[in-house]
């Protein structure tokens, strides 16, 4: 017996392996020094190391005498909980508890923002497919732009699950990054006289029967337009229900906090058994990186250029602040604080935070219909 | 169809769909509103919110 039989993992890590254990080492840095993500990131960097150490158990490996596969947890939590996309849809339930749709009936057209900022995922698909991506890939690619995470691994779990890895960690660390991506892009589009505008407030109590009757409504409405977005956006919406009809309380709160912690470790850790070095070391890995960021700069692009526009046809005194329109991405409330605090820069009086929220709940809305309709548009193009 | 052609028709379709949908949201939103209307908040409660 020689020390190669004894410690075999030794001669067998290459220098992809020791990379992608650098990647996990990142991540998990990344989600505790500068707390971005913390939640995704911390346990898809250790789920990066699980897997990368050659022979781990963690994954399901071939056993070189009998050819038998043999089983590793991590394989098992993907196939339960990524392949059948339960966990990205409990997230919804969770999410969908955690919104409060009330700043929407106080400003019901900033909703539309929610579209306008949604430019940077099909922008992306775009570029993607230049760049030589075929259309699925580029699809869950362009969607890192909808700034929402488990829409993000639904799409990409159903169109390009060899991309996942990748895909899962741009999402996630843009998403984490919106207040050093958004306001210089802002501040090229906006002059400073933009930045100034003042919005009126909406001192407005909406009615208990309203907030219950949004989430039916929504998802009765998604469902006939466009049924195969109905399970992303109705399970959204039955956490909200659970949120709003106000006789599950615990329920909401278990949604909220119970519900959401488990599914993330788990969604955090499935996801990492992805990121082998043999499909993560790539040039590929590169550019979907690059190209996410493409996709934060043209969200905050469309939804400020969108507001500019609407101005146009507004009186003076009536105008929007078209720094508003880039809250109509789903970083919840991230967007929505960076813009408040751009506003408060320029003018320690302009208090924009409440039409900012309604902006960027219009996006949470925005970021789960363009997921439903890339589900539900690709099939038809491609077939 | 080349996968350029259809990424720009997705481009399209999927703008065109985002606002079609979310201004019928819009829309529920103004129906919903106007059939159960909230209490208008006085000074003295919206300062408190």
């Amino acid at each position: 017996m020689n020390i190669n039989d004894l410690l075999p993992v030794l001669f067998n890590i290459t220098w992809q392996h020791l990379l992608m254990i650098g990647v996990g080492i990142l991540l998990i840095y990344l989600a505790i020094a500068k707390e971005y993500e913390p939640t995704l990131l911390l346990p898809m960097g250790f789920g990066a190391i699980l897997v990368n150490i050659p022979f781990t158990s963690a994954i399901t490996q071939i056993d070189p005498q009998t050819g038998k596969a043999i089983e590793g947890a991590l394989s098992v939590f993907y196939q339960a909980g990524i392949t059948t996309e339960v966990f990205p849809l409990l997230i919804f339930i969770a999410i969908g508890a955690m919104i409060d749709f009330a700043p929407l009936f106080k400003n019901p057209f900033l909703l539309l923002f929610g579209a306008a900022a949604q430019f940077g995922i099909f922008f992306t698909i775009i570029a993607a497919t230049l760049m030589g991506f075929d259309l699925k890939e580029a699809a869950s690619i362009g969607i890192i732009g909808a700034a929402d995470g488990p829409t993000s691994i639904f799409v990409t779990s159903r169109f390009a699950p060899h991309l996942l890895g990748p895909i899962s960690v741009a999402a996630y660390s843009y998403m984490a990054l919106v207040p050093i991506i958004q306001p210089p892009v802002i501040k090229l589009l906006t002059s400073r006289k933009e930045r100034l505008i003042r919005m009126e407030g909406h001192p407005k109590v909406v009615s208990r029967t309203a907030l219950i009757l949004f989430p039916i409504t929504v998802t009765v409405i998604a469902g006939i337009v466009a049924p195969s977005s109905i399970a992303l956006i109705g399970f959204l919406m039955f956490g909200n229900l659970i949120r709003e009809c106000g006789v599950l309380n615990k329920l909401s709160q278990s949604a909220q906090n119970e519900l959401a912690s488990l599914v993330t470790i788990l969604l955090g850790i499935s996801i990492a058994s992805t990121m082998t070095a043999e499909r993560f070391v790539r040039l590929d890995t590169l550019m979907i990186i690059g190209l996410g960021l493409v996709a934060f700069i043209f969200d905050t692009f469309g939804g400020v250029m969108f507001a500019k526009l609407i101005n146009l046809f507004l009186p003076q005194g009536r105008k929007i602040n078209p720094m508003l329109g880039a809250c109509g991405i789903s970083a919840f409330p991230m967007s929505a604080r960076v813009v408040h605090n751009m506003g408060q820069k320029e003018d320690q009086f302009n208090y924009l935070l409440m039409h900012a929220v309604s902006s960027n709940v219009g996006g949470q809305i925005g970021s789960v219909v363009a997921g439903g309709l890339i589900l539900a548009l690709i099939p038809l193009l491609l077939f | 169809m080349d996968p350029l052609s259809a990424a720009l028709k997705i481009t399209g379709l999927g703008m065109a769909g985002i606002f079609v949908f979310m201004f019928i949201f819009y829309l529920s939103i103004r129906l919903i509103d106007r059939l159960f209307p909230g209490k208008m908040q006085s000074k003295e409660q919206a300062l408190r919110a």
